[in-house]
């Protein structure tokens, strides 16, 4: 089992996800498109924007939506 | 394709409440024509998971009442809606679209939005399919309906919203409640050229919503025109009783309103030819009726639709992972693989996307601070193959998920068309708040326009 396998080995155990053979196959397609996304907005950083959010933790209720 | 003869049902929510208050048709009537639609053409379009034949007709007998008394304060009262299987209501256990039951959603009670709506007089026919837990896609191999798309059967409904989309798009009732996290209420009005809207998040209450991502869910209306789904959105905020049905938009003018089109998506390779075309026709049609046209960017486009997707993907997982773990073989392979991509996102991961949605969320803030409405591409393809849907080149195409990030207002409603007769729509976005606004600048730009007004020939025949 090489690193990457283990990695997805790792998420069906700990979650207890009784994934098909054919199911775990899929996994590595599944994790390296959520990687993409993951890379694309961590590309926005500190030294990327200004914007004192990038600076200070939000609070997860303060982000949902502009209506506050 | 053709205009719905009134003959056969009312064209509107708004031609209904008239003919209802000026008792050219009862309740009673209106829900049966409602009913006798469904039982002659749900079978081939699936729009439908139940059917509250029973306590329908007795909520419109007694709207009947309330309407031979003159009663007037109520928006809805008398008119035949249906909602998305993953709001709450009473008459049946809420389902999801799914063979796995998730037990705080068995119990049968109302949603605040279906308590709003029976409060405003709306008469409920029943439920509407949703993709699984509204993310999955059909699956044949469950007992749910699949639903087609009515303007070309063998073309997808788009999602999760389908159900409402199709069931608005033929006529089987007269509005519809949909819900929208990534694009669910937006894509299905796309592809089966109605008009959706997404209120500005936080307005209309979740309580009742099965969630799928709670930090974007939104509940809203779906419906033939934007003056309908201002009505319907009047219902879900809580304003009734009411005076007036909608603000009467009087001469169409959009005089000293500043429009930023947004031409990006068009971008894409593969877009659709037509796209470009129906976004030039809808800005001169606005330039039209007064709108001085600005230029604007979206600020971090591509990276803000992606902190929506890990939203997404990481409170979905956290939602169904007990579920998943007990039950995984009963959801539908589409089902649980798109949930298990949530087990990939990192806490870092998450909260980056809590961070860029603040950023981009600030930053639109400043822009809509001299802009009144943002016009793009819903989608910038017609409604695909069913089967071809979940193609990771299909999505590119697909432009919902900055709105859902962000949480504005939005309308998503037809514009056009593709060559090969499809639905093509747009999205009009104002200021967090200026749901009204927005709702009447729709209302304006289709008072000059007949898109919203074409139904598919198996619908009108």
């Amino acid at each position: 089992v090489n690193k990457a396998d283990g990695e997805l080995h790792g998420v069906v155990e700990r979650y207890g996800l009784p994934l098909t053979n054919a199911e775990i196959a899929d996994l590595g397609a599944l994790q390296s498109a959520v990687r993409s996304l993951a890379d694309l907005v961590a590309s926005v950083d500190a030294a990327r924007t200004a914007d004192p959010a990038m600076t200070f933790l939000p609070s997860i209720d303060d982000d949902a939506g502009p209506n506050r | 394709m053709e205009q719905l003869p009134s003959s056969v049902v009312p064209r509107s929510v708004v031609e209904s409440v008239r003919m209802l208050r000026d008792r050219e048709v009862s309740s009673e009537e209106l829900t049966r024509i409602y009913l006798d639609r469904i039982e002659r053409v749900d079978g081939d379009l699936g729009a439908f998971v139940a059917r509250f034949e029973e306590e329908c007709l007795a909520a419109a007998r007694d709207a009947d009442v309330a309407l031979a008394a003159g009663e007037r304060g109520r928006l809805l009262l008398g008119v035949p809606m249906a909602i998305k299987d993953i709001i709450a209501t009473r008459e049946a256990e809420t389902r999801c679209n799914s063979d796995v039951r998730n037990p705080p959603w068995t119990a049968r009670r109302d949603s605040a939005v279906v308590t709003r709506l029976r409060r405003a007089g709306a008469v409920i026919l029943g439920k509407l399919t949703t993709n699984e837990y509204a993310l999955g896609g059909p699956d044949p191999t469950k007992a749910f309906p699949i639903p087609h798309n009515p303007w070309n059967l063998h073309r997808t409904a788009g999602g999760s919203s389908s159900g409402s989309g199709v069931a608005v798009a033929a006529g089987l009732c007269a509005a519809a409640l949909g819900t929208d996290t990534g694009g669910s209420i937006r894509l299905p009005a796309a592809f089966n050229g109605v008009t959706g809207m997404v209120p500005t998040f936080g307005i209309v209450p979740s309580d009742g919503l099965v969630p799928l991502a709670w930090s974007m869910d939104r509940v809203g209306p779906m419906a033939r025109t934007a003056e309908d789904c201002a009505v319907v959105f009047a219902a879900l905020a809580g304003r009734t009783p009411a005076s007036r049905l909608s603000d009467a938009i009087g001469q169409p003018d959009l005089t000293g309103i500043r429009l930023a089109i947004v031409r990006e998506p068009l971008a894409v390779p593969g877009a659709d030819l037509a796209s470009a075309d129906v976004l030039d026709a809808a800005e001169q049609v606005l330039a039209d009726l007064g709108a001085e046209a600005v230029t604007r960017e979206l600020p971090l486009y591509a990276e803000t639709a992606a902190a929506a997707k890990l939203t997404l993907f990481g409170e979905a997982f956290d939602v169904h992972r007990e579920l998943l773990a007990a039950h995984w073989r009963r959801y539908g392979s589409e089902t649980r693989l798109a949930l298990v991509r949530g087990a990939f996102v990192s806490s870092a991961d998450y909260m980056r996307a809590q961070r860029v949605r603040t950023v981009a969320t600030q930053a639109m803030t400043r822009i809509f601070a001299d802009v009144d409405l943002i016009v793009m591409p819903t989608a910038t393809i017609g409604a695909p193959e069913r089967a071809g849907f979940a193609e990771p080149g299909i999505l590119e195409h697909v432009h919902t998920f900055y709105w859902s990030a962000t949480g504005y207002p939005v309308v998503a409603l037809p514009a056009g068309f593709t060559a090969d007769g499809l639905p093509l729509g747009l999205q009009f976005v104002a200021r967090a708040g200026a749901d009204d606004r927005l709702l009447m600048m729709s209302q304006t730009f289709q008072s000059v326009t007949d898109h919203h007004l074409r139904v598919p020939a198996v619908v009108a025949s």
